[in-house]
């Protein structure tokens, strides 16, 4: 298998996951879609950006708006709802503070 | 009933599925077939380079829904077999990292430092042996840890977390994946906006769909599949072609090296071995267990700590060289990160990698998905 050239693999993977997406979507829009972030994912590639973020905020995203939308009615439309029990406020400043951690350290290594 | 009379029901669900055939009046349950064909393929599959275990999963996927159908007796075979395809894969990528010195998948580069040299020696047949068996010990490490763990914590989390704290929760592990993924945190946090932006076309509670510019395609939001496989394997492939024309495949053939001394495994060896593979396998799963880390990182960390401490006892020789030790710590530290990573998938429903993203994916497509009692399917992987 590892010896298969690329020139000869890549189309075929190309083509089995474009089928595998219409088998599952049945309709054709799915597959301009798939190519378009397709182009997207290459250019992300291109500028050094990891494509992982993108899909795990994507997969998040539903869920993350869903429990925030009853943890909201849940706590009687209180705007402060994450701030307002420790566990939660934790949790956020705990998000605050890797983002702003890693900030300094990629400042920190290019100077 | 405690975590642990789940863990039970999970055992027995696995062994006592639905029966394909029997052995000797035994009957052996169709998930632990689906998990034994699904290692196999992982194995064809980490052992090509160019492709990888989440891409197999992607394409698997819905040959297996249309075989099984959405009900909840399709969980379990589903699973198994992605769940086996992940770990042919991290096995699979050694086989080509020492044998061609081209790893199969990304995180067996650190094996080519040390494997390729040893079959250079001839000894390639004892380097496999070892990558199979530090890859199993690690593997069967982390997967007690999960089957310890992982329900234990989705007990806590169903107790103690209310919905203000998951919804903190769920933000505070996207911080995490920005910041860590990739080079800067800048460019994961650009990476992570756009997925949020893409995650809400069309979606939403208001009697409008959101963000389609009032077109029909877009307000049915974008399919999972279409998104995730674009981003992630176009842009690989599209990538990889645009290299492929920058410098035409160059005519290089394999060189065959004479198989020649010893080639067996001894008891010996194991014994000089364990030390490298316990740490490694300590590291890989504590790695795997945060979200988004991944088997690369576990690797190069479980092979230089193995490196520090095989440089201390003086050992020869030395890594890079050609050492079975280095083989051992990065095999059995990227092997656990695929079971430690089910960890946050299972528990919390926070994928930590391309793989665990296609089983929440995979979990969600077929329904019926339980954190509590289901978490124990893993234990199909054993079979394989």
């Amino acid at each position: 298998m590892s010896r298969i050239p690329k020139h000869i693999l890549l189309p075929i993977v190309l083509l089995v996951t474009l089928t595998s997406i219409y088998v599952q979507e049945t309709r054709m829009a799915a597959i301009w879609f798939t190519v378009g972030f397709g182009v997207l994912g290459y250019v992300m590639r291109r500028l050094g950006i990891s494509p992982l973020p993108f899909v795990i905020a994507f997969i998040l995203g539903g869920k993350l708006e869903e429990s925030a939308r009853q943890a909201f009615s849940a706590t009687g439309s209180d705007v402060w709802f994450l701030f307002s029990s420790p566990v939660a406020a934790i949790f956020m400043a705990l998000a605050v503070i890797t983002v702003v951690l890693s900030l300094k350290k990629t400042r920190g290594s290019r100077p | 009933m405690g975590w642990f009379d789940y863990v039970w029901l999970g055992v027995q669900a696995v062994f006592q599925g639905p029966e394909l055939f029997a052995v000797f009046g035994i009957g052996i349950s169709v998930t632990l077939v689906m998990s034994l064909l699904g290692f196999l393929l992982g194995v064809a599959v980490g052992a090509t380079p160019g492709l990888a275990g989440p891409m197999a999963m992607a394409i698997s996927l819905p040959i297996l829904i249309s075989i099984f159908g959405f009900s909840s007796d399709a969980l379990l075979p589903v699973m198994s077999f992605l769940i086996g395809i992940i770990k042919g894969a991290t096995i699979g990528g050694a086989v080509p990292a020492i044998l061609f010195n081209t790893p199969g998948t990304p995180d067996a580069y650190m094996t080519t430092l040390d494997g390729y040299p040893l079959a250079q020696k001839g000894q390639a047949n004892k380097a496999l042996r070892v990558a199979h068996f530090s890859s199993a010990a690690g593997d069967t490490f982390s997967d007690a840890v999960l089957i310890l763990c992982a329900p234990f914590l989705a007990v806590v989390v169903e107790r103690y977390l209310d919905l203000p704290e998951k919804t903190a929760l769920l933000i505070l592990s996207l911080a995490f994946i920005a910041a860590v993924i990739g080079g800067s945190v800048g460019k994961g946090l650009i990476s992570l906006g756009l997925g949020l932006l893409v995650a809400y076309v069309g979606t939403g509670e208001d009697f409008y769909p959101r963000l389609s510019m009032g077109t029909e395609t877009l307000a049915r939001g974008f399919p999972v599949v279409a998104v995730v496989l674009g981003v992630l394997f176009l842009g690989e492939v599209f990538r990889s072609l645009e290299d492929l024309w920058h410098h035409t495949r160059s005519g290089e053939k394999p060189v065959v090296v004479p198989q020649s001394g010893d080639q067996k495994l001894h008891w010996a060896d194991i014994r000089r071995l364990l030390p490298f593979i316990s740490r490694s396998a300590m590291i890989g799963t504590v790695i795997g267990a945060l979200p988004s880390i991944g088997s690369t990182l576990a690797a190069t960390l479980g092979y230089t700590s193995g490196a520090a401490m095989h440089a201390r006892r003086g050992g020869s020789p030395a890594f890079g060289e050609g050492a079975p030790e280095g083989i051992a710590a990065t095999e059995a530290a990227n092997s656990p990160v695929s079971g430690a990573n089910l960890i946050p998938v299972l528990s919390l429903g926070i994928p930590g990698n391309a793989a665990a993203v296609f089983l929440i994916h995979a979990a969600d497509t077929i329904g019926g998905f339980n954190p509590g009692p289901s978490v124990a399917r893993s234990c199909a992987r054993w079979a394989s």
